[in-house]
């Protein structure tokens, strides 16, 4: 037998472990991340269609990325004063998370909560956060959903005191991912 | 002066006065509406703004992804028309997206979220197809955002 012969199965056994580690990952380019401002005076409502969020089903690892000039707003006012006055998109284009789901069980069919720890960044502020977020694996799809709340305040976002009773202390955030094998 | 001819002229003071300020009071409103109509129409009638850019969907991404010195004008907020094949269209989030094919892997693409007027037109896509798209890039990610499309019929 030649030593190429011999060799075939350690490639063919390479291949496979190569390809499988990078089908150890999963995507969602269209992910959705809303958030929500409940105030005597005024709702404000405002969401996201385009959230990067990437999974290694290996390590539970995750990362998340978004615009935040992408959020689309009822009115075209609201969103002028989103980006320009409190998250200067121009400055803070994006909003990051990085983390790790706790316990997380890929090989699970089905359904399985867990949480979610990691940095998120915002407006040049990195706060930890812990979410609790439902995980749905159906065939190689994995849906991930979730609410957490955070503080405008805690983000080094200033109101006008004359709009302070329009927006919430506390802003409520919904997300949404839907996470295909990873191809490239 | 006769007191009667006073209630009248104080009467008819108050006539004048007061249809002028109901006339003021509907110009302000009629302003008013007219200007929160302006800065809160939830969409720029896109079909009438000129692009300042125009691509082919493999140039653009090479554009975006390569050195700074190219890209300083594709920046956040301008209007481009984008010229590329059909990879995927899909409804999630309750949006109509197309995405199109910026070369032989799955990204870099380019998304491309439709304005709500766009349904029909989309309907009639089919993957692989050739489309000329216009929107807003937003920036890129994975791969390039833009909002606000619409399907440029020639």
């Amino acid at each position: 037998m030649s030593k190429v012969s011999k060799l075939f199965p350690v490639f063919v056994f390479f291949a496979m472990f190569v390809h499988g580690q990078e089908s150890a990952r999963v995507i969602a380019r269209q992910g959705q991340v809303s958030f929500f401002s409940y105030t005597s005076v005024e709702h404000i409502k405002a969401e996201n269609n385009q959230v990067l969020g990437i999974i290694d089903l290996t390590s539970g690892e995750i990362a998340v990325s978004m615009l935040m000039n992408a959020f689309i707003f009822e009115k075209a006012l609201m969103r002028e004063h989103f980006n320009e006055s409190y998250v200067e998109s121009d400055i803070y284009p994006k909003a990051t998370f990085e983390g790790q789901i706790q316990g997380f069980d890929s090989g699970l069919e089905g359904e399985q909560t867990r949480i979610v720890k990691g940095n998120f960044s915002m407006h040049g502020v990195t706060k930890v956060l812990e979410i609790k977020t439902k995980i749905e694996r159906k065939d190689q799809i994995f849906l991930l959903t979730g609410t957490f709340e955070a503080l405008v305040q805690d983000y080094q976002i200033k109101i006008p005191p004359l709009l302070a009773g329009n927006i919430a202390k506390t802003i409520s955030v919904d997300f949404r991912f839907e996470c295909e094998p990873y191809a490239n | 002066m006769p007191r009667a001819l006073m209630k009248v002229t104080l009467g008819n003071l108050k006539n004048i006065f007061g249809a002028r300020l109901w006339l003021i009071v509907l110009v302000l409103a009629l302003a008013a509406s007219g200007l929160w109509f302006y800065f809160n129409s939830i969409e720029k009638d896109m079909a009438k703004v000129e692009p300042e850019f125009f691509y082919e969907a493999p140039d653009l991404i090479s554009t975006l992804t390569g050195d700074q010195s190219a890209q300083k004008n594709i920046k956040a907020e301008k209007v481009v028309e984008i010229t590329g094949v059909v990879k995927e269209v899909n409804d999630r989030n309750g949006r109509i997206t197309i995405i199109l094919r910026a070369g032989s892997e799955d990204h870099p693409a380019v998304i491309c979220d439709m304005l709500k007027g766009e349904r029909e037109s989309v309907r009639m896509l089919q993957i692989g197809d050739t489309v000329k798209v216009k929107g807003i890039y937003k920036g890129f990610l994975k791969d390039a955002i833009f909002l606000n499309c619409v399907i440029v019929h020639e």
